[in-house]
């Protein structure tokens, strides 16, 4: 079960993890991103000049497009300290690219310049700001008018949004984007209008899963979380398979001479083997069944806290057939002995 | 009829550097409806001859006829032997702790595949052991003689033709003993099974039919 909890957990942060570092782009309504070239993530863009989007706004095929700007914010909190933050500058105006929940306030707030809205999940690292608080971001007024909601953050830094008129106050975006995201026109081919995007040559054109895509894989192998995670989750799968198999096996010795009986009572060994499946199968059940059932408790108690911890649907198959593997490897030491267990031995004290 | 003829049954432990041959040139013949003692030292070879005879080891040399069959000494094959020729009785019980009284008694059945039947042949043969009373209770809570009777009832309940016993009242006080070695006596004279006692406890002699002695890895009638 202590297994089970285990990978099931592992298994729940990596995917909320991996869905947190894609979350912008997987909530903004756009067909496709335009961003530098060489962008590997969606936290490490360079910049292009905004004047590009009157050129891009202009390619036949698109109906409509809006600079997205992803920064860091380096911000010095009402008590005096400095917190770096990631920063999304969005249009109000559209709220494309920008948070997809309230918890309080709304974009509209967003219009006056140097207002921000922080994800309720990053409250905890940002020493009990609260709507109303004001601040400075590099040295430029700051305050916060509003909270968002399901942007957890999948780095160390808080999340907040802001205007891309108020992102592009901050040092080196003056009259600069990060990307833009733009909508297919109904009827236009993708692979023709992304062709035509491609043309500027500057840019990676990327359709919003292309673009999800490259950004999960990119935390997922060149951070070492993925393999982190990974690793963990094989020694759970270890610590269960010998946890597991050192128990069956301890079971079976002490009942070694009942498998001697059956065997002289003239079961096959198909059949004495299929006692011992039949145990690792019920301990892999209960396992599983009260390990799944203690991770969704962790996961409902813990949830909207500092890690998001998700489960797709497919985790629980994955995870029941995991640990009947589990068991059923665990059982190997035990049919091994009694494969070779003397049915002579009936006869001996 | 004979139930069981061994010929030259020979059986050499090998372990290691040093052999012993445990039984060297054994052979007997067991009829149906007689029981029958075999006797001898420590050390002797009984129990591995028994072993043998009910195809629980296999011998080096020699030949067993169970019934009208020549046993094939062929790993896979030899369980079929063992659930429809042999009931086996232990000195020291080997009933499954996990199963009660009944369930116990209904291993062989389930595993010549008819559990549908096994409560009401369970039952019957738990009458035959003067058990009927015991069904639902666990193995731990009996006496020794009660163990053993539930054995005996296991060891006849798929009405297998030969009974072989290896020092069935070894673990047991003089009553008890008395009350197994009847109950072995009856079921070869009423029920036709072929019974063959291995013992060092002279006072099973009064109820054989004949009595066999073994020294030396070799079978004497007497
Ligand atoms: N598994 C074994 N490996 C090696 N030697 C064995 C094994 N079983 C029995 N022997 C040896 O074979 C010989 C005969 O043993 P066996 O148990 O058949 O004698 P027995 O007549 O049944 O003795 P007892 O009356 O003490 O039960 C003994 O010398 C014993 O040490
Ligand atoms: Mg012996």
């Amino acid at each position: 079960m202590f297994a089970v909890v285990l990978m099931l957990l592992q298994g729940g942060i990596y995917f909320g993890f991996i869905l947190s570092a894609s979350a912008v782009i997987d909530h903004c309504p756009a067909d496709v991103w335009i961003a530098p070239a060489m962008t590997v993530n969606f936290e490490s863009a360079w910049l292009f000049s905004e004047d590009d989007l009157v050129a891009i706004k202009g390619t036949p095929g698109i109906l409509w497009a809006e600079g997205l700007i992803h920064t860091f914010g380096y911000l010095r909190l009402p008590g005096g300290e400095g917190r770096w933050a990631q920063i999304v500058g969005f249009n109000p105006d559209t709220g494309i690219g920008g948070p997809w929940e309230m918890a309080r306030g709304s974009f509209a707030d967003l219009k006056k310049p140097g207002t921000y809205i922080v994800d309720e999940s990053s409250l905890p690292q940002l020493e009990g700001v609260t709507v109303g608080d004001k601040m400075e971001n590099f040295n430029r007024k700051m305050e916060i008018v509003g909270l968002s909601r399901g942007a957890k953050t999948y780095t160390t830094y808080p999340i907040m949004f802001t205007s891309f008129r108020t992102a592009q106050t901050l040092p080196f975006l003056e009259g600069m984007t990060n990307y833009v995201v733009a909508k297919l026109e109904d009827g236009a081919d993708p692979g023709v209008t992304l062709e035509r995007l491609r043309r500027f040559g500057r840019f990676d054109v990327l359709t919003r899963d292309e673009f999800t895509a490259r950004t999960r894989t990119y935390w997922a192998t060149k951070t070492g979380i993925g393999i982190g995670i990974g690793v963990t989750i094989a020694l759970g799968f270890i610590v269960g398979l010998v946890i597991v198999g050192q128990t069956m096996y301890a079971s079976t010795i002490e009942r070694i001479r009942e498998y001697a009986t059956l065997k002289a009572l003239g079961a096959t060994n198909l059949e004495v083997c299929s006692i011992i499946w039949a145990q690792a199968a019920l301990v892999g059940a209960a396992g599983c069944g009260s390990g799944m059932l203690v991770s969704l408790l962790v996961k409902a108690t813990y949830s909207g806290q500092v890690v998001a911890v998700y489960f797709p649907v497919m985790i629980f198959p994955i995870m029941i057939a995991t640990t009947l593997a589990m068991c059923l490897g665990a059982s190997l030491l035990s049919i091994r002995r009694v494969l070779r267990v003397d049915p002579a031995m009936v006869f001996r004290a | 009829m004979t139930a069981l003829e061994a010929t030259n049954l020979v059986k050499v432990y090998r372990g290691g550097s040093d052999e012993v041959a445990a039984v060297r040139g054994a052979s007997l013949k067991l009829e149906e409806g007689e029981l029958v003692l075999l006797m001898g030292p420590s050390g002797s070879g009984k129990t591995t001859l028994l072993s043998m005879l009910g195809c629980i080891l296999t011998p080096d040399a020699g030949t067993l006829r169970v019934g009208e069959e020549t046993v094939v000494w062929n790993e896979s094959r030899l369980p079929a032997y063992r659930r429809r020729c042999f009931g086996f009785i232990y000195q020291h019980f080997n009933l499954l702790s996990s199963l009660n009284v009944c369930e116990n008694v209904q291993v062989p059945l389930v595993l010549a595949g008819r559990r549908s039947a096994s409560d009401e042949l369970a039952e019957h043969a738990l009458g035959t052991v003067s058990l009927a009373h015991r069904l639902r209770f666990q193995v731990s809570e009996l006496s020794g003689g009660e163990k053993q009777r539930v054995a005996i009832a296991r060891a006849i309940v798929a009405d297998a033709p030969i009974l072989l016993a290896d020092e069935p009242t070894g673990n047991l006080d003089g009553e008890n003993g008395r009350g197994v070695m009847a109950l072995l006596r009856r079921l070869a004279v009423e029920r036709g099974k072929a019974v063959l006692v291995v013992t060092h406890d002279e006072r099973a002699v009064p109820y054989a039919h004949r009595v066999l002695h073994m020294e030396d890895g070799v079978v004497y009638a007497s």
